[in-house]
């Protein structure tokens, strides 16, 4: 025991004359840090029903029952593990968070249920429930905000008759109005009626506003490869790998995948022989049908 | 002298989780164990086959309540993986923050034990009072004192306060100066050194051989460590340390955790100083296809998730390695020669963490012919389920 003890003593000394770390919590309530993550709460006047927060809830704690003319969200307590994942999925930010910790009772029945029925936010505004989203296709200018903004995936971008445009699933469908307020060529309004016919996308297609107007988007790159020499710039100045070479009969020829390109053009300024062309239109299988006349 | 069996467990061997540990005692002195697991079997991989990935995120994170940053980090890299996304670079640095200070309320913890383990109990308290620290500064950032849910799927839940940044800036500093001076106790104090010195010996080769990991095989000299060796996140970008000590008994594995302590306070000023712009979280698609394997150096050692989806919303399998089950062959070598009095010590010094040890895994070794058999699920329903 020839070692030196490195002095504790007088840190113990020194708590004497010092507040005790702990806190005497019933009567005094302690310091609750800003971002806590406590009970969360439900506004009824921004709830808009879409059942979003019962989809993600990893404890099923939040389920969506019938009460007087509304399907509402009913929230048990005793369930819930406090993720906060409804209040970052709500569309409509109807759930907010609270720093509320103190939830014990001594009844089961103080965790469950709603304090009053509330009446719906439509039905304040003098409105019926939204049924389904009209697409209008001869506004949309295909800028793809709207499959970008959707929550549950409902609208997604495919390629038809020569556009991209947006197919709408009904049944992924929450009814959030994201897409509503986003369109900047109000090409997408409410109904209250459920259509008769149900399609994703319409089997006729109208002209695009943007063909209309005599302004053209490129669609296409086409690449002769009479004139290439297989120096593989355009691959690599690729940003997303839409250009790959291959080895076709003892020449590298380049490969163009149109899914995956950008049209930013930097493949037309690195070809040093200028064998690349944009065009106005797509390539011919993915091309429009004209129409007899 | 013939040898008795004595049975430790399963009620708390070391700390507060079950286990059965079989040793068989000559005098004082152990010669031989045989470790029963399972005791905390939950059928997670089961469960999680039936869980979006959203939800299964917590229930990854609900495997060990004290590492679960690191659960959290290794199942997302898993499916982010699987789903090919790419995760924003400001998200990156977040959790590394979160993913160390976990690691450092971890480790407090466990020293604070070891020093109760031996009758300190004035440095338990210490310890367990600066622990508090960092759990007002986990509190502050995830919204949760233990269970954080700050790892998201593409990103992480929330960003980080310029309010907070100063307040990590000014406190951490100063718990780094008290970490020193407990290292110091910790190296000279007689009560601890004569306890842990030359208890529980074990060379870095033999470890290695039998598969150990974390700080339990950087204490007997090997360099091992996935933040340095595989990087993951913005470990790439972090200059750090990785800590060894060559003594390779009870005493170097508590140092190379309070040693770790001291580093990755450096690590988290470092984030903090040069945390990137940008947006904190992506979107990721709802059906995923593809396998994905996340490796991530947790608290005790390094956790593997691997995912393999095929096209659907839930996963196909999903397999979990937790660092624990990888120490339990080499803590069975460390107790061969010890006194009965040293069980505590050298158990508590690997970090043992049972509960996240208990996985579904069927091992049958044949003891006489030493071959190892595998049994089909049609074999295991026919022996072991009565009805």
């Amino acid at each position: 025991m020839g070692k030196k003890i490195p002095s504790l003593i007088a840190e113990v000394f020194s708590y004497l004359f010092k507040k005790p770390a702990t806190h005497k919590y019933p009567f005094e309530k302690p310091v609750i840090a800003e971002g806590f993550r406590g009970k969360p709460v439900f506004l009824w006047n921004r709830c808009v029903e879409c059942g979003v927060c019962e989809d993600v809830c990893p404890t099923f704690a939040i389920k969506l029952k019938w009460t007087d003319g509304r399907s509402v969200p009913w929230y048990d307590v005793s369930r819930c593990c406090f993720c906060y994942e409804c209040i970052y999925n709500c569309p409509t930010n109807a759930i907010v968070s609270s720093t509320e910790f103190e939830l014990s009772s001594a009844k089961k029945s103080a965790y469950e249920g709603l304090p009053k029925v509330p009446i719906a936010p439509y039905v304040l505004a003098g409105l019926e429930k939204i049924r389904y989203m009209k697409i209008d296709y001869s506004k949309c200018v295909e800028c793809e905000l709207c499959a970008a903004v959707c929550p549950t995936h409902a609208i997604t971008m495919v390629i038809k008759d020569g556009r991209v445009i947006p197919s709408y699933d009904v049944d992924l469908c929450v009814f959030c109005h994201k897409c509503v307020e986003i369109c900047s060529s109000e090409a997408i309004s409410p109904l209250v009626k459920f259509p008769e016919k149900v399609e994703k996308i319409p089997e006729k297609i109208p002209e695009s506003p943007l063909e209309k107007a005599g302004l053209l988007r490129y669609r296409t790159i086409q690449i002769d490869r009479n004139i290439c020499t297989g120096c593989t710039l355009c691959a690599r100045v690729c940003p997303t790998e839409a250009i790959t070479m291959k080895d076709i009969g003892g020449r590298l020829l380049p490969i163009y995948n149109i899914n995956k390109c950008l049209f930013c053009g930097q493949c037309y300024e690195a070809c040093p022989v200028d064998a690349i062309k944009f065009l106005p239109d797509l390539p011919p299988p993915l091309r429009r049908r004209k129409s007899k006349k | 002298m013939p040898a008795i069996s004595l049975i430790v467990g399963p009620q708390h061997p070391a700390l507060h989780e079950a286990e059965r540990f079989l040793f068989k005692v000559e005098g004082e002195t152990v010669i031989d164990v045989i470790p029963r697991i399972g005791y905390m079997h939950r059928g997670i991989e089961k469960l999680m086959e039936t869980k979006t990935f959203i939800e299964g995120l917590y229930l990854a994170e609900r495997i060990c309540g004290i590492c679960n940053v690191a659960h959290t980090l290794c199942f997302a890299e898993a499916v982010e993986q699987a789903a090919d996304v790419e995760v924003p670079p400001r998200a990156k640095y977040l959790r590394v923050i979160a993913h160390e200070l976990n690691r450092l309320h971890s480790h407090l913890l466990l020293l604070g034990v070891a020093a109760e383990l031996m009758g300190f109990e004035t440095l338990f308290m210490l310890f367990w009072r600066d622990r508090e620290l960092v759990m007002s500064l986990f509190e502050e950032l995830t919204g949760n004192r233990v269970i954080s849910a700050y790892v998201r799927v593409g990103g992480v839940t929330r960003d980080i306060s310029p309010a907070l940044v100063d307040k990590m800036k000014d406190k951490l500093p100063k718990l780094y100066k008290r970490i020193e001076r407990y290292k110091k106790v910790l190296s000279e104090d007689p009560t601890f050194t004569t306890r842990t010195m030359d208890v529980g010996y074990i060379s870095g080769s033999k470890l290695l051989a039998l598969g150990a990991v974390g700080p339990t095989i950087r204490g007997s000299g090997v360099k091992i460590d996935l933040r340095y060796t595989d990087p993951y996140e913005a470990y790439d970008e972090i200059p750090f340390k990785v800590i060894t000590y060559k003594e390779g008994d009870s005493w170097a594995r508590y140092m190379v955790r309070v040693d770790e302590c001291l580093e990755l306070i450096n690590i988290i000023l470092y984030a903090l100083d040069h945390l990137p712009q940008g947006p904190i979280c992506t979107k990721v698609p709802r059906t995923i296809e593809g396998k994905g394997e996340g490796r991530v150096e947790a608290p005790r050692g390094e956790v593997l998730h691997h995912t393999i989806w095929r096209g659907g919303v839930t996963p196909w399998r999903h397999r979990v390695r937790t660092p624990t089950y990888a120490n339990i062959p080499g803590v069975c070598e460390m107790f061969k020669g010890y006194h009965v009095a040293d069980i505590p010590v050298i158990l508590g010094s690997i970090d043992p963490c049972f509960a996240c040890t208990d996985r579904t895994t069927v091992m049958l070794l044949d003891a006489k012919s030493g071959t190892r058999k595998t049994m089909t699920i049609g074999e295991i329903k026919k022996k072991y389920w009565r009805r």
